[in-house]
């Protein structure tokens, strides 16, 4: 019986996808880290991140099983639930074994997990393109802190960086402690190890005003449905919410609150 | 004027206006610009009425000179006015934009001065825009009784127009909005039809020409301020779909404002069933295949409000029922109450594997509630009662009941219906 760790990157995962294809390994999970307590009644092997082993896993996806399939083991691996990792790897297998006319058998376990998870990705990314927040900064850089359950981080930046063409913009997976920097159509994906300190443009407040007045004004009374309001926009997503992170200013209609 | 105070008369005056999408368009940002529309619409957030956020949504000014009777910013009603600067409209809109609190504007008005002048400033606002290259989605408002001519500039500019039917009878408009005039309302729309398809055709030998109204023209229809019935209702959109080519058309439920004897009493409850019923018809005009007549006919003019259209025609035809699910073709899948797009199409994938039993839709996540008195799955028939159609309505309606005639709950509906519009237009994407 056989856990298998390692870095927690797509290389990483693939390359591991690697070493338990041609060595014929059935692995009982594959964890991104290691994990607090070994149970000693498991062994536990590292795996090396390989660049030559991951590219080769990659384009035999890519050739025999087309873009579309890596696309999805992709999707579902950013969920960073490590206990599917397995089912990653057995959707992998059974691929090679029987062609992507796997991904159609839509009442199989594996293709099911494996769906669900590039669902559960795909939604956070999309719903993160709208609930994503920039401020100004004092030098007009466009600055954003995100939490996602998800590594999303690198599925939305294409987005900005064409939404946001003529500025320069950033943001910080405060989760991952990992930011994207954008410039001139281009950006990049960076670790950094403490919170950086930011000073806001003069006008940021001001504007920040502006859109919860409007966001407010927004709602009609007798439609009113806060329950509904947090299924479509879950809490957990507010603390970064121009319009749900503060108070009303005084003097404003609170009539909603 | 303050421009908090600005917004607030404005974003307020604004708010009952039904259109919220801002998907359809695919403007790309240009090099050295600022912005994309993005086809799928995003929201940006949510209201506390449980309503996407995507656009800014503001009039331009709520001074109008005309008096329709329904409306609160009528010239004969005492209220606070405001008007915006083109300028203040650019900067909010651009400062939102970059926030990414917006995917963009959705700009209309009241009459100032008269309809040509509005429709200038307008003009000044989007054209400002454009020029600092900002790419993102705007949407504007036709003013009715404006020159045409100037309707057709503003469409060079923007990626949606609409002009405002407002009622579905000459009859009522002419009692409602007596300044008002259809051919003030249908020229425009002719106008914009000929200048999307103008552009098309040239855009295929060209390619380079600016495009005009990517996202294509809409209007709205009041719904239960006027008396007439559903089937003129979508009889109209038909032809509205079919003659100007219209991308959508948006209902509105009379939210009674106003008291006056041509209208319904300041009491009354806005129809807001009704509306998500025709929401839901024109959905079936749109993507489903359906005719306007077959979902109503002479006898029977008006849908019934505790069945949604789909199964209100299915129980009156009947004979057509239940279909196997195995061999039926899309389009008929299309048909069975309860089977969406999305599902439909799960269908179709997954019954090239292996003979779909009734246990396996339900673990591809296919909704059966309402499906399953329709359906067989390889001969089977899992409905539980006798087939006919008293029977099966009963379990329909009992199942509506369940779940309770409140406007939370067919809001919510509402936006499941426009949640899976969103999703079948990214369905495909990364
Ligand atoms: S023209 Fe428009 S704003 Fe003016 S009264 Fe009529 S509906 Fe209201």
């Amino acid at each position: 019986m056989e856990v298998l760790i390692y870095d927690g990157s797509f290389e990483g995962f693939l390359s591991t996808v690697y070493e338990c294809y041609y060595k014929k390994y059935y692995p009982l999970e594959i964890l991104r880290r290691e994990p607090a307590i070994r149970n000693f009644i498991y062994s536990y092997q590292k795996i090396a991140t390989s660049e030559q082993k991951s590219q080769k896993v990659y384009d035999a996806i890519k050739i025999k099983l087309g873009s579309d399939f890596l696309k999805k083991c992709y999707m579902a691996h950013l969920a960073e639930i490590q206990t599917e990792n397995v089912k990653i790897y057995e959707f992998i297998r059974m691929g090679f074994s029987q062609g992507r006319i796997i991904t159609e058998d839509l009442t199989h376990p594996i293709v099911m997990t494996v769906e669900d998870l590039r669902k559960k990705v795909t939604r956070e990314q999309h719903r993160l393109l709208g609930l994503t927040r920039f401020s100004i900064l004092d030098d007009e850089t466009l600055f954003s802190v995100i939490e996602p359950k998800y590594d999303v981080l690198s599925l939305i930046a294409p987005h900005f960086s064409e939404r946001l063409l003529t500025e320069r913009w950033v943001i910080y997976d405060k989760k991952r402690k990992t930011a994207v920097f954008g410039q001139d159509e281009n950006w990049i994906r960076k670790e950094i190890t403490d919170d950086p300190e930011v000073v806001f443009h003069s006008q940021e407040e001001e504007y920040r005003k502006l859109w919860r007045a409007f966001h407010r004004s927004l709602a009609i009374e007798e439609r009113r449905n806060p329950k509904l309001q947090k299924q479509l926009m879950p809490k957990y997503y507010w603390k970064y919410l121009t319009e749900k992170s503060s108070p009303p200013e005084d003097g404003e209609n609170t009539a909603l609150q | 004027m303050e421009l908090h105070r600005k917004l607030k008369i404005l974003s307020d005056a604004a708010k009952y206006d039904v259109s919220c999408s801002s998907s359809g368009s695919k403007r790309k940002n240009t090099p050295g610009g600022m912005g994309n529309a993005s086809q799928a619409g995003i929201c940006h957030s949510w209201t506390e009425d449980g309503r996407c956020v995507s656009l800014l949504k503001i009039l331009y000014s709520n001074a109008c000179i005309y008096d329709c009777v329904y409306c609160t910013n009528r010239r004969s009603k005492d209220r606070e006015r405001a008007t915006f600067t083109p300028r203040e409209v650019v900067e909010l809109t651009l400062n939102f934009y970059k926030r990414n609190y917006i995917e963009g504007l959705f700009l209309s008005s009241g009459v100032l001065k008269n309809p040509d002048y509005t429709m200038e400033q307008m003009i000044e606002v989007v054209k400002k825009l454009r020029e600092t290259n900002f790419n993102g989605y705007i949407h504007l408002k036709g003013i009715p009784g404006a020159d045409p001519f100037l309707v057709h500039k503003a469409g060079e500019y923007v990626d949606r127009m609409s002009v405002n039917i407002e009622f579905p009878s000459e009859k009522s408009l002419l009692l409602l909005a007596p300044q008002k005039e259809r051919r003030g309302i249908l020229q425009p729309m002719n106008l914009l039809e000929r200048g999307i398809r103008e552009n098309r055709e040239e855009h295929r030998s060209l390619s380079q020409k600016r495009s005009f109204l990517p996202a294509g023209q809409s209007t709205q229809l009041i719904v239960g301020a006027s008396p007439e019935n559903d089937r003129t209702i979508i009889r109209l959109t038909e032809g509205l779909y079919h003659k100007y080519q219209l991308k959508r058309v948006y209902y509105s439920a009379y939210i009674p404002t106003e008291e006056h004897s041509l209208l319904p009493s300041i009491q009354s409850k806005p129809p807001l069933l009704r509306e998500h019923r025709l929401y839901q018809a024109d959905w079936l005009l749109r993507f489903y295949g359906f005719k306007a007549e077959e979902l109503l006919g002479e006898s029977n003019p008006n849908f019934d409000l505790n069945l949604d259209p789909k199964c209100f025609w299915a129980l009156q035809n009947f004979e057509r029922f239940p279909m196997e699910i195995n061999l039926v073709s899309y389009d008929v899948l299309l048909r069975i109450p309860g089977i969406g797009v999305r599902s439909a199409m799960k269908i179709l994938r997954a019954r090239k594997i292996k003979k779909l039993s009734f246990e396996d839709l339900k673990k591809m996540g296919v909704v059966l509630k309402r499906a399953k008195y329709f359906i067989l799955c390889n001969g089977k028939y899992h409905g539980g009662v006798s087939l006919y159609p008293d029977n099966v309505r009963a379990q329909l309606l009992g199942f509506n009941k369940n779940q309770g005639v409140q406007l939370s709950i067919f809001d919510q509906q509402h936006q499941r219906i426009l949640k899976e519009e969103e999703k079948s237009k990214v369905m495909g994407g990364f």
